[in-house]
């Protein structure tokens, strides 16, 4: 920002430059020379907002249009928000410094369940109410409020508060709906009748067109639209053509050392691995890949306007990429050159091999991180990752043979199926790699493995979108069975609270009558539930009691095939059939074949109209 | 390959930028200016860049310095237009040459401190024309001591009907007087302060070139 209102405030917190804006990059337009004024707002930190490949590429596209300017907002810190609230100071955007209040369209991204009460915050700091309803239907009272990205597959929890969920891809949706708004704010319409219109925009969910009813013991009955013209079933947006679709080359260079300080190269969207638990795998589909001289123009004009001296090639799995050795001998011809490292941080063990890594290790050491998910192969052919012990040991040989002595290892707890054979499966094969670091001589002295456990979260349009939670008691016994299992310093073990997990799932797996709890959370000052520092599990349990929600219902309780889901009514392309196909060969133990090996009909085709795989 | 030292403002809102985030967002203004830099050597090679002293967040200053390695012949007038198209918003790039002196002769910086006060300059030249004892923070303790006597030049002025600190303070690499401690001294007389540097000097008094 330009001017200097909020220096009273700034002179107070710990990190000013979150709320400053001015970086390198950053678009500032003439607010009186645009007709929409859109405020993207990401609901944690700076420092994670700014790392977040999607907000980059939608701020752009906005931008690049003469109508539009796209400002951004951020989750402020807790003594940013004492500074607002003790001075009454609405929560404003990092470009012009203007109150939110002030913006036709706030669009929030919802990356994480624990950030919804951030979202919520920010509203309630810019002065906004939290519930659409008591927002009024007049287009100029406030702005519109919206949300996309990853949890509004499942915004039900949310459905009160927003106006309108972006379900999928929003390069073209989210044009499509700022123009539709221009169009209906020029002739004065009600919002309920704009938003009526917008409903019948791909892509476009409107929350309060939809009538929820329940059956007596709590369970859905059903989801039905109010009118003959809202779609029944929302449809998610998907890009077409990946290598067409517009990419920024000229995004916004933080000054704060923020999460992912790098230049983002995404190569591929969705994944063609169909692990189970995995929701990315589903709502990503379907598979589409850049060229790698898309890709590569791309990072040369990056590189050139940012100075970063790094490049992540960002996917799901990157080694499924079908010209991943292309890319990178495109990409080597001039990276070494200007020192600029490269860095494949989602390589499957299967695919890792030496070569590869020698080139990527050429300029510049980065950590080898590889992901199991399950410590033994009954529990892998379950959840669908088709590795193999042997392939998990070759690959640590290769690294160590290289000479790389640190590695870590990504497993799960709690999965479906699991016995305590499995976790200490997890502890028993860290330690076979640990073996096989001193079964030769090697340059490195010692080796360090660090095995990180995350609990399982059954999440929505997954095979598992049906299975109980583990409960809590069992998730920590298991944690300490695994740690009690470990038998020596070379192993690092690692593991994340339960606590935070089982939250994840209530609104993970939520409905609507979850909105009141979420409402009266941030009443009662809960906010930024990611962070340790702030996670108060007993709080919540508290305000779930006081609000009528039983958290069992939502995480513990195994949910019936043939039941209503609350997020039955979105379309991601993959069926419910194909879930439930999944779900009951994962019982059996049978794995399912990539989708590039063999189509296994998950339905998303019906979402191409010529994508080639 | 030679060394080229670039004459800088920071001023505005960069102020709120940390000593240690500028100098990463020059690293990357020098990476992007498309000039041929001398990197330093082993597994993560970066160019090589040295501050002449660092400047408290909040502060703003008409006179910084770094110095980086750059190979080959450019002209020093190309080289301030690429790096003046390469900053970001509030960097100002007023002259780039060739050193004159070491970037360890820095010895002492002048700054301007803008006091917020009811009180006129004659009471605030007065509260400091006796001892000035402040709490020092290092990283392992917390000590009182005077400071006058590291004050090399003080003055008290009215300016735009602010009073004005004018002073020049030790900044040297084992010798650094922080301008803040002597705004934390007149704590009860004023409701803010804005900290402004005007020059760095090396030993004789003479602007660091």
């Amino acid at each position: 920002m330009k001017n200097d209102r909020y220096a009273h405030l700034l002179k107070n917190v710990e990190k000013p430059g979150r709320y400053i804006g001015g970086e390198y990059g950053e678009v500032v337009k003439d607010k009186n020379s645009v007709d929409l004024r859109f405020c993207f707002c990401f609901p944690d930190i700076y420092e994670i907002g700014m790392s977040n490949l999607g907000m980059k590429i939608l701020t752009a596209i906005l931008n690049n249009t003469d109508y539009c300017w796209c400002e951004r907002c951020f989750a402020p810190w807790a003594d940013m928000e004492e500074q607002l609230r003790k001075t009454k100071t609405p929560l404003f955007a990092l470009e012009s410094g203007d109150p939110l209040t002030e913006f036709d369209i706030i669009g929030f991204t919802l990356q994480y369940e624990l950030s919804y009460t951030n979202a919520l915050n920010m509203l309630d700091l810019a002065g906004i109410p939290l519930y659409a309803a008591d927002r009024g239907d007049d287009l100029n009272a406030y702005p519109l409020i919206i949300a996309g990205g990853p949890c509004a597959y499942n915004p039900e929890p949310l459905a009160p508060f927003f106006d309108l969920f972006a379900i999928g891809e929003g390069e073209e949706s989210l044009p499509e709906l700022a123009e539709l708004y221009l169009e209906c704010k020029k002739q004065n319409m009600k919002k309920s009748d704009f938003l009526r219109k917008a409903a019948r925009l791909e892509g476009c969910y409107v929350p309060s067109l939809y009538e929820v009813t329940y059956l007596a013991d709590g369970r859905i009955d059903k989801v039905t639209p109010k009118y003959d013209d809202v779609p029944a079933k929302v449809k998610k947006r998907v890009v077409q053509d990946l290598d067409k679709a517009y990419y920024p080359t000229q995004p916004t260079v933080p000054y704060l050392d923020v999460v992912h300080d790098r230049i983002m190269l995404e190569v591929v969207r969705g994944c063609i691995r169909g692990c189970r638990f995995c929701q990315a795998g589903m709502v990503y589909r379907p598979y589409r890949e850049k060229s790698p001289e898309a890709l590569d123009r791309c990072a040369q004009a990056l590189f050139a306007h940012t100075g970063y001296s790094e490049i992540s090639l960002s996917s799901l799995s990157i080694s499924d990429y079908s010209e991943l050795d292309p890319l990178i001998d495109r990409l080597l011809k001039w990276t070494d050159d200007k020192k600029v490292s490269l860095s494949l941080p989602s390589m499957r063990i299967d695919a890792f091999y030496e070569q590869l890594m020698k080139k990527v290790m050429s300029v510049r050491k980065s950590g080898l991180t590889f992901a199991p998910e399950a410590g033994t192969q009954r529990l892998r052919d379950v959840i669908n990752k088709n590795i193999t012990e042997e392939e998990i040991l070759i690959a640590c040989r290769k690294a160590f043979d290289a000479g790389r002595n640190e590695l870590k290892l990504y497993f799960m707890n709690g999965l479906p199926t699991e016995t305590d054979e499995d976790i200490v499966g997890i502890a028993e094969l860290a330690q076979k790699i640990v073996d096989l670091f001193y079964s030769e001589k090697r340059p490195h002295r010692s080796v360090e493995v660090t095995v990180s456990v995350s609990c399982f979260v059954p999440k929505p349009f997954t095979p598992f979108q049906w299975e109980p939670q583990d409960s809590l008691e069992s998730l920590e016994r298991k944690q300490a069975l695994l740690k009690n299992s470990i038998r020596t310093k070379k192993i690092t073990y690692k593991y994340h609270d339960a606590k935070t997990s089982r939250l994840e799932c209530v609104f993970a797996r939520g409905d609507r009558r979850l909105a009141p709890a979420l409402a009266e959370a941030v009443r009662q000052g809960q906010r930024f539930d990611s962070w340790d520092e702030f996670f108060d599990y007993d709080k919540w349990m508290k305000i779930f009691e006081q609000t009528g929600v039983d958290p069992d219902f939502y995480t513990t309780r195994r949910i019936g095939f043939d039941e209503t889901l609350p997020w039955d009514h979105i379309d991601i392309g993959v069926t419910k059939r194909f879930l439930r196909r999944e779900a009951e060969k994962a019982y059996a133990g049978v794995p399912t074949p990539d989708c590039r090996t063999q189509c296994s009909g998950c339905g998303v085709k019906c979402l191409e109209r010529n994508i080639k795989l | 390959m030679k060394t080229i030292r670039v004459f800088f403002k920071k001023t505005g809102n960069i102020r709120y930028i940390s000593h240690l985030d500028t100098q990463r967002a020059m690293i990357r203004a020098l990476m992007r200016s498309g000039l041929d830099l001398a990197y330093s050597e082993g597994f993560n090679p970066r160019p090589k860049i040295v501050f002449a002293q660092p400047l408290s967040i909040y502060q703003e200053s008409e006179y910084e310095i770094f110095d980086f390695r750059i190979n080959g012949e450019t002209p020093l007038k190309e080289i301030r237009e690429k790096l003046t198209a390469a900053m970001p918003d509030g960097i100002e790039v007023f002259k780039v040459a060739e050193p004159v002196k070491k970037l360890s002769a820095c010895a002492w910086a002048r700054y301007r401190i803008t006091l917020t006060t009811r009180k006129s300059a004659a009471e605030i030249q007065n509260a400091l024309s006796g001892s000035i004892t402040v709490l020092k923070k290092t990283k392992t303790k917390e000590l009182y001591c005077d400071i006058a006597a590291q004050i090399k030049e003080l003055s008290v002025y009215e300016q735009d009907g602010k009073v004005v600190v004018e002073t020049v303070l030790p900044a040297a690499g084992n010798n650094y007087l922080n301008p803040n401690y002597i705004a934390a001294f007149l704590a009860d007389k004023i409701d803010g302060f804005f900290v402004r540097r005007i020059f760095l000097y090396d030993s004789d008094g003479k602007p660091l070139e």
